[in-house]
């Protein structure tokens, strides 16, 4: 199915928002969601692995020195808050943090180093590229990630994604929107349909959903 | 920058302060400017010269079939194909949770394959249940007036044109129930509209869509009179094609854009104040300046008299502005409005301070329209990206100081009053549609949309304010941290402290708040004319009513078509 990056946009905020997510944090996530789905990277994949453990458990986290502990929880949370921060320090130390894809639209945006360890290898994301294990970028398992104002010398080896490619990827999902998995697509819309209230009759009779011009 | 327009820079008057613009009252009662969206929009066809060619009809007799139009613009083609479908009766209904339509129609990129208008052919009649894609820029449906086609139709059957009394009293032939874009059910995202560059103002491509509904219905309406009488039938009068624009019962759907999109909204509001302060500030009123006004006049106060609707509370305030409107031409008769200095700021103040606050909207709307060459410019800065951002860095100090000197108006509430919590917005699962329920005698107030600015504007101030001292110096990055409740709101007025009109200085929950007021400023702000309240929740209006058609877009007096009136 093929979606545009408003409809992604607006499935995420409503599945965040009904998952508990509160104002603000809600439009963040969907905004990085997009922004990933755009460039043909999984964030709505991700998501519906990371919505469970989300459910109501959108709560604040502490900086202590240069480090966040972020306990597990996917990074959709807490990521525009955490990189708001990190704006302003020369690095900053986000531990336990699930999901770290989520942080590089906001790390993007802001010429802001990522830098983190799975399994499959190391993972650094600049303004020059997305550098080392790709499967590493796509693994949710909690990891500890080094967040850098500007880039830093060295990189985790050959670039697998750069600014070139994503920002074709970008235009090829203008011209022909982005393709989503229809299940996924399915199950998200099912948690963002929380946020709807039945239709009554007494909304009906106030003159919702418009009236008859015809008379 | 233009000499005119350096001096009326060195004449500057203050914008008029949010206080004064941005209540709902006021917000409720503005009319249509030059600025507006189909004004921008008949200047831009006629300026560049876009050409309009039908490349094809299969309507049938009963006028049921298609008609698809190329569209030539200098930054490239689009197409619009409008599809004519059978309706029964009983089907027929403007309420959005309507599931079939009299006609069905689409604006696309470039010259469309013929497979794209089969396509289109299939889809557009399910509308929001059917799939589009990126090509596809947007979306719309409209029924046809039961008061009117009809009887245009057997009319210009007959060989005679309808009764323009009645042709002016309805005001269109098809009226619309929603105008889709902006990515909605796969059409084009809004960047898509944006690098293709033939669009490059908010809602252009949306106005341009309902401009080609209402030739749709021109060319529709003719072919089904000479269907009738091929013998005998006439085309539309010019006159007549002027006093038809096109219907549109616009609900709650819209309001809530206006809260949700800030940025746009005082950008569309500080291109209009800019406009009106730039005029105000001219230090006299030139000969050819006050005919044009006593001209304009003329007109407003025929268009007024042939503005009528039933709800009662509109119609006063009509009567009292046509009252107001007479009152207005006599004294401009005698000219004792345009001596001394600054005549066009006097005149604005005056009706600020003395009159009703249609009159004092429909008084700058026409000082507005006196002076293109200060004004028309500023139709290029009504669009915006929409970007917030935060900074982390503020102090909370700053911030509730922030809070204190741009949001004295929420402050000022009791929300613990029962009155200021009456509403509460919510999305209905019936079409998705934003609604309003009484947060004391409806369920669903748990689900709350986020338009309650003034309240959460009010409850982070009261967070703030019951801080230690000590925690006041901390910053707003880390309180967020902490707290990411309060994020949507704190990023709220952070990014529009620099901007005099991104807020609604009122409650919107409360009792007293009429939705009808916010339909009532973003119609405007449209272009849209005669208001026909149908409650406090929902309005028909008419749009591009008095616009020319597409073979007079290039005529030197296209543009002139404000406040249109009509003989009759």
């Amino acid at each position: 199915m093929r979606v545009s990056q408003f409809e992604i946009y607006r499935l995420v905020q409503r599945a965040l928002e009904g998952s508990g997510a509160p104002y603000g944090v809600d439009r963040d996530g969907a905004q990085a969601i997009a922004w990933l789905e755009a460039r043909g990277l999984p964030g709505l994949r991700l998501l519906l692995a990371d919505l469970p453990g989300l459910d109501g458990k959108f709560r604040g986290l502490k900086l202590r020195g240069e480090e966040i502990d972020a306990g597990g929880l996917s990074a959709i949370a807490y990521g525009s808050a955490v990189l708001d921060l990190a704006r302003g320090l020369p690095s900053l130390r986000l531990r336990h943090c699930r999901s770290p894809l989520f942080l590089l639209p906001a790390a993007a945006a802001s010429g802001l180093t990522l830098c983190w360890r799975q399994a499959a290898g190391e993972i650094r994301c600049s303004n020059i590229g997305l550098h080392g294990s790709e499967a590493a970028l796509l693994d949710a398992t909690p990891a500890d990630v080094e967040i850098r104002t500007g880039d830093s010398a060295g990189q985790a080896g050959p670039a697998f994604l750069d600014p070139a490619e994503l920002a074709r990827r970008y235009d090829r999902a203008l011209e022909q929107g982005v393709e989503v998995d229809e299940e996924i697509w399915r199950e998200i819309d099912a948690v963002a349909a929380r946020v709807q209230v039945p239709a009554s009759p007494e909304s009906r009779l106030k003159g919702a959903g418009g009236g008859d011009a015809n008379l | 920058m233009p000499e005119a327009a350096a001096a009326a820079e060195e004449a500057a008057v203050p914008l008029r302060p949010a206080a004064t613009v941005m209540r709902l009252a006021r917000l409720g009662s503005f009319h249509p400017t030059r600025l507006s969206f189909t004004r921008s929009l008949i200047r831009r066809m006629g300026r560049e010269g876009w050409r309009f060619h039908r490349r094809q009809s299969t309507l049938d007799a009963s006028g049921y079939g298609r008609i698809v139009y190329e569209i030539a613009t200098p930054r490239g083609a689009l197409s619009f194909c409008g599809f004519s479908n059978p309706l029964a009766p009983e089907e027929r209904t403007d309420r959005v949770i309507a599931e079939k339509w009299d006609a069905a129609f689409a604006l696309s990129a470039g010259r469309i394959a013929d497979s794209a208008i089969e396509r289109l052919s299939q889809a557009t009649p399910h509308q929001e249940a059917a799939r589009y894609g990126a090509d596809d820029l947007v979306l719309s449906r409209a029924n046809r007036s039961v008061r009117l086609f009809d009887k245009v139709a057997a009319s210009l059957a007959a060989g005679k044109q309808p009764d323009l009394g009645e042709v002016v009293e309805v005001g269109y032939l098809m009226r619309t129930t929603a105008v889709y874009g902006n990515g909605k059910f796969g059409l084009a995202d809004l960047p898509r509209l944006w690098r293709d560059a033939i669009f490059s103002l908010p809602y252009e491509a949306e106005m341009l869509t309902v401009y080609m509904i209402r030739q749709f219905s021109f060319d529709l309406i003719e072919h089904i009179a000479a269907m009738q009488n091929p013998a005998g039938a006439v085309p539309l009068a010019p006159i007549t094609r002027r006093a038809l624009g096109i219907g549109n019962a616009t609900g709650l759907g819209m309001a809530p854009f206006l809260v949700s999109h800030p940025m746009l909204f005082n950008n569309w509001i500080l291109a209009r104040e800019t406009a009106l302060a730039r005029v105000r500030g001219l230090a006299a009123a030139r000969p050819e300046a006050i005919a044009r006004f006593g001209q304009l006049l003329d007109r407003a106060i025929a268009h007024v008299g042939q503005w009528n609707t039933d709800d009662e509370r509109q119609q006063a305030r009509i009567q009292r502005l046509r009252e107001e409107l007479a009152t207005l031409r006599r004294s401009a008769i005698r000219s004792e409005l345009f001596g001394g200095p600054r005549p066009w700021d006097r005149l604005v103040r005056a009706a600020e301070a003395e009159g009703s606050l249609e009159f004092s909207e429909l008084v700058n709307s026409l000082i507005i329209e006196l002076h293109p060459e200060l004004v028309d410019g500023l139709e290029a800065t009504t669009g915006s990206p929409e970007q917030d951002a935060i900074d982390a860095r503020m102090s909370l100090a700053a911030l509730k100081s922030l809070i204190e000197t741009r949001y004295g108006w929420a402050l000022a509430v009791d929300y613990e009053a029962r009155p200021q919590r009456h509403l509460f917005w919510y999305r209905s699962a019936e079409k998705d549609e934003p609604r309003l329920g009484e947060r004391f005698n409806e369920p669903g107030a748990e689900r709350e949309l986020p338009l309650g600015i003034g309240l959460m504007a009010a409850a982070l101030h009261r967070a703030l304010a019951a801080l230690p001292a000590a925690a006041l110096s901390r910053n707003a990055g880390e309180f967020l941290l902490e707290q990411p409740r309060w994020r949507g709101i704190l990023r709220r007025i952070q990014s529009l402290a620099p901007l005099p009109y991104g807020e609604i200085e009122d409650n919107l929950l409360g009792e007293a708040c009429l939705p009808i007021d916010l339909l009532r400023c973003k119609l405007s702000i449209f272009g849209a004319a005669k208001f026909d309240p149908k409650s406090d929740r929902w309005t028909r209006i008419t749009l591009f009513q008095g616009a020319p058609s597409i073979e007079e877009l290039g005529d030197p007096e296209a543009d002139d078509w404000a406040f249109p009136a009509f003989p009759i």
